[in-house]
């Protein structure tokens, strides 16, 4: 019975303080040295930058009809070409990664603010409360993601943020899994043993002394979440249960598009480049993060 | 091993209760009054949101509309879809095969690819083979599924003219739905079945076959495989409860007749006893494929069930 927590309070500590203690920069020197990372890194810059330039960069306003000839193939003054509508692509997609960043953004959010604080609190309280908030979990978990989703957003209405919320709202139990195992493996550990001691308070026990010991398969987990969770959510747009016309949301492109398959392949093309593109390159890093910061699990 | 299935069933009977009380709720807990939402506040006039109230037994307090709706599933009713008038489990028992078609074959595809890459990859690691099937695995889980159906469609209809665009649900239209979905879970399926053989490869009775001189295919097929295989039969359990909810992405793209059609049309159109049905129904697949999944390793895996 002893064993275990006792092997966990030993080796565990010593392994994530070399984490937390590393100035981000020095992490950032050994995370970046890796290609892949370099590589993710580069493409998510660009789609940043893309983002916070795009009224700079975008030569057209995204919803501007008439912008060019409509179903114009890409050329020299429409390098993305135009739509069914004579918009520019090329504007459309650069304004289309503000809404993919945000998506990404705020679903992460708010899956890491419910799932950590249910992992938290149920791993750190043990007991009934563990019971109750992990048995909860399991049922949310027992759904597969994307059909709560669909469920949640076709209960609230389509609409981008209606969807944001469901694919949220589906998510979460996966933080509170790992959040979980992890506060069980340091609320044994002495230096929290002593915070007691010291009359601590739960709560500052929880937020100051558990919280940033179990970060670093926290910051995994997000990373790892980001691309997913942009899938999920343009799929919805996709299907019209998520950001609806005109909005230039990279998966609602494809639905318009789809009827210009044999005229126009490129207007699926450039959006679908697009989101396969960011994905890959969030999924790159969040591999590469994993690597450097829970080598137990490079196999996995 | 009766026994272990026995107890297996009985826990499973809350989780599926939960899950039916979370589908109950859906409806209940939806912010403003359902049936205007179902008429997208376009009602003709207050009669007919009051009929359709009480015909849906909104009226009723909130604990008899529980009971009413535990007492139908029990019974099989799962209440009448409110765009077509029939019954939801008609509905469902209509359209159901096709998906359960779909995600079997794309089960088998993901198998065959995931299997092959995944075995290969962890014989040869380190090796152009190992790097080329994690490109793909990683490639596969950043792939929009609905651009790669897209893409699909546009090459082998479109372009090469070997498929139909619109599928008959005849086996021939079956397969660019099936390798499009399938090959996208392949790429989960390598990637675990590389670590689950990388583990396999590393134990001491590895080292012991290898030592006592059998031919290495022998210690790949007969000792490396036969013991990764316990970890892959999880993993394709899992996997078939995502192809069942990934056929809602791809019936779409490749109008495929199924349970996932449907539910998206259930979905645009608000009609819930259609959505709960739906939901409740493949929530029930996925956690019944579990259950197998469960009492399959046990068979396969002798020192699970005494646990």
């Amino acid at each position: 019975m002893m064993t275990a927590p006792m092997t966990a309070t030993r080796t565990l500590p010593a392994r994530i303080r070399s984490i937390s203690t590393s100035p981000p920069l020095a992490f950032a020197r050994k995370l970046f040295r890796y290609r892949q990372a370099q590589l993710a890194g580069a493409i998510i810059l660009v789609l940043i930058l893309a983002a916070i330039f795009a009224p700079f960069i975008a030569p057209y306003a995204p919803d501007a009809v008439k912008a060019g000839k409509p179903l114009t193939p890409p050329n020299r003054a429409h390098i993305f070409g135009t739509d069914d509508l004579g918009r520019d692509m090329f504007s459309r997609i650069i304004y289309g990664s503000r809404i993919t960043l945000r998506i990404g953004v705020i679903i992460v959010a708010v899956e890491v603010l419910i799932g950590v604080t249910v992992g938290l609190v149920a791993g750190y309280f043990g007991g009934w409360t563990d019971t109750i908030l992990m048995r909860f979990t399991d049922v949310m978990l027992a759904f597969p993601g994307i059909i709560l989703a669909l469920a949640i957003v076709g209960t609230l209405g389509p609409g981008l943020n209606n969807a944001i919320f469901a694919v949220a709202l589906a998510a979460w139990p996966v933080f509170a899994r790992v959040v979980r195992s992890s506060v069980l493996s340091v609320r044994e550990s002495e230096y929290i043993t002593a915070q007691h001691v010291l009359g601590a308070t739960h709560r500052r026990i929880m937020w100051k002394g558990v919280l940033p010991n179990v970060l670093a398969p926290i910051i995994v987990l997000a990373s790892l979440e980001f691309p997913a969770a942009v899938l999920v959510a343009a799929a919805l747009s996709f299907l019209g249960l998520g950001a609806q016309p005109p909005t230039p949301e990279w998966g609602a492109l494809l639905t318009d598009a789809r009827n210009y398959i044999r005229t126009a392949p490129y207007l699926i093309n450039i959006p679908g480049m697009a989101i396969f593109v960011t994905v890959l390159a969030f999924n790159l890093l969040g591999n590469t993060l994993r690597d450097v910061l829970d080598p137990r699990l490079r196999n996995r | 091993m009766l026994g272990f299935l026995l107890r297996r069933v009985v826990v499973m009977i809350p989780v599926w209760f939960a899950i039916l009380t979370l589908v109950f709720l859906m409806r209940a807990l939806v912010p403003g009054d359902p049936v205007e939402i179902m008429f997208f506040g376009r009602a003709s006039s207050p009669e007919v949101v009051e009929n359709m109230r009480h015909q849906l037994g909104l009226d009723q307090p909130l604990y008899k509309q529980y009971f009413s709706y535990v007492g139908g599933v029990l019974r099989g009713d799962l209440g009448d879809s409110i765009t077509t008038k029939r019954p939801v489990i008609d509905e469902i028992r209509d359209r159901y095969p096709a998906t359960l078609k779909l995600a079997v074959a794309s089960l088998g595809v993901s198998v065959c690819i995931g299997l092959g890459a995944g075995i290969l990859a962890a014989l040869y690691k380190d090796s152009i083979i190992d790097t080329l099937a994690m490109a793909f695995a990683v490639a596969g889980l950043s792939m929009p599924a609905f651009w790669f159906g897209l893409l699909m469609i546009y090459f082998f209809s479109v372009k090469l003219g070997w498929f139909s665009v619109i599928p008959d649900g005849s086996a021939k239209s079956l397969v660019l739905p099936a390798v499009t979905m399938g090959l996208i879970a392949s790429s989960i399926v390598a990637r675990l079945v590389r670590s689950a053989m990388l583990e396999v490869l590393g134990q001491d009775y590895i080292r012991t076959a290898r030592a006592k001189g059998l031919t290495e295919p022998r210690v790949t097929t007969s000792h490396a495989i036969r013991n990764a295989l316990l970890p892959i039969v999880t993993i394709i359990g899992l996997q078939f409860g995502g192809l069942l909810s990934g056929a809602f992405i791809i019936e779409a793209v490749f109008a495929w007749h199924g349970i996932g059609e449907l539910g998206v049309q259930a979905f645009a159109k608000r009609d819930f006893p259609l959505i709960q049905g739906i939901v409740l129904v493949v929530a029930t697949s996925y956690v019944l494929v579990n259950l197998v999944v469960d009492v399959l390793y046990a068979f396969l895996d002798p020192r699970v069930s005494p646990s």
